[in-house]
């Protein structure tokens, strides 16, 4: 009778068999995977990305290269073949995004305090910032997202250009995870856009190249046009169909629906 | 339905289980590239199914019970297809590191060599080395009796090592 596993058994396999196999028993989804994954499946039931993927995703580790390749849908494992993209396009009502989590957080709907300490002011490589003042003739040179800068202060109430330890819940002593600053944005969205724009510009400084960009670009489109920042907001839509050109959030940013959302 | 009552549930299965899934669906003959397609396939399964769930098994045995019968779909569907599931390699990754590179490299090599076992003791076999499933859960999942299953893996050892050493070159390497 068997009783052990081969990993756990020298006598009964090869030792290079049974590295093969401790190898595979570890396995893992990388967090851009497992990001694309939350996007098939939330779309597909109108569950929030975010909820799925909970304080898992947005550690250090998807800081690293393989999440900037991964970042763009074209490259990502998923990004081109997500079943459920019509039913993401049906769930993206207009002016929600149905699947960053509405549950939400505490201090999410809370005005942004002047001075907002995480949120930057701009950076020397901003082209595509939403910006919350003047929008109309912003933004036309396109880059990629990982370049894209933080926005500006909301109302030019521009805190340090270094961020500051989290003033929202983080899930660590230090910094919040990529899941919780894009919950915390979204459910400021329709009461306080520019209080989403802050968390998205913090979003952007902690993640730059995270597994959760596309959704931090979505809220971004979604809240300048809640500021009535309109061209501001078709030409991010615009480059946001370049950049992710197989995203299932397309037919939510797309630039016809901006115009007429707002 | 964001908040329906067993959406919490269902998100709390999707953060322990992904994972398992995942590389469940990948020994289990499911290509690189149909990963996400079939994961979400078993989430959106799981979903469906969950008010369903009767306890009488873990959650996590009842998951993989849903991996193996979309496996098995997905495995059938690629033969009649003329398709070779699982023969193509890992995406390449530029910033792979030496470590990544191993893995990737005994990834595939295990790839290779699971696909020398039919698919009832490939089930057998996944389950059992790979995943830490108790024989009696994998004999009541695929639904023979368990010294069958143990056959299996018996088989499935056999194959596995015999496999190894031919892709490996070796005649005689460790112990049997």
């Amino acid at each position: 009778m068997i009783d052990k596993r081969l990993v756990d058994d020298p006598a009964a396999a090869p030792d290079g068999l049974r590295r093969v196999l401790d190898h595979g028993t570890s396995d893992v989804a990388s967090d851009s995977e497992l990001a694309d994954l939350a996007r098939g499946v939330g779309g597909a039931l109108g569950i929030p990305v975010a909820a799925l993927l909970g304080s898992s995703v947005g550690g250090a580790a998807t800081t690293g290269g393989a999440a900037a390749a991964a970042s763009k849908a074209t490259s990502g494992l998923a990004g081109a073949k997500l079943a459920g993209l019509l039913a993401v396009g049906a769930a993206l009502s207009a002016g929600g995004i149905a699947y960053l989590s509405s549950r939400s957080d505490d201090q999410a709907s809370s005005p942004a305090p002047s001075g907002q300490p995480a949120l930057p002011t701009q950076t020397p490589v901003s082209k595509r910032a939403p910006a919350v003042k003047e929008a109309e003739s912003a933004n036309r040179a396109p880059q990629s997202p990982s370049a894209r800068a933080l926005p500006p202060a909301a109302s030019g109430k521009a805190g340090p250009a270094h961020a500051q330890p989290a003033r929202t819940k983080p899930a660590t002593a230090s910094r919040p995870s990529e899941s919780q600053l894009l919950n915390q944005a979204h459910a400021a969205l329709s009461k306080d856009p520019r209080r989403a724009l802050t968390l998205t510009a913090r979003h952007r400084k902690l993640y730059p190249n995270g597994v959760l960009s596309q959704e931090r670009e979505v809220i971004e489109i979604d809240a300048m046009k809640r500021l009535g920042q309109k061209r501001a907001a078709e030409q991010r839509a615009a480059e946001f169909e370049q950049d992710f050109e197989a995203s299932p959030y397309r037919r939510k940013v797309e630039s016809p629906a901006v115009k007429e959302a707002h | 339905m964001p908040d329906g009552p067993d959406t919490e549930k269902f998100e709390e299965i999707f953060k322990n289980h992904a994972q398992y899934v995942w590389r469940a669906l990948r020994h289990l003959g499911v290509a690189e590239a149909d990963l996400a397609d079939q994961s979400q396939e078993v989430f959106v399964t799981i979903h469906r199914r969950l008010a369903s769930f009767e306890g009488r098994s873990s959650i996590r045995s009842w998951i993989y019970g849903i991996c193996l019968r979309l496996a098995s779909d997905y495995r059938r569907r690629a033969h009649v297809r003329r398709e070779v599931p699982v023969s193509q390699p890992p995406p390449p990754k530029t910033d792979a590191s030496a470590s990544d590179a191993e893995r990737l490299e005994s990834r595939a090599l295990l790839q290779r060599l699971l696909e020398e076992l039919d698919g009832p003791k490939r089930e057998v076999f996944v389950l059992f080395e790979l995943e830490g499933v108790p024989m009696k859960e994998i004999a009541e999942l695929i639904g023979c009796p368990v010294p069958t299953a143990y056959s299996r893996l018996r088989l499935a050892r056999e194959t596995m090592v015999a496999a190894y050493r031919k892709a490996t070159g070796q005649v005689e390497e460790g112990t049997e």
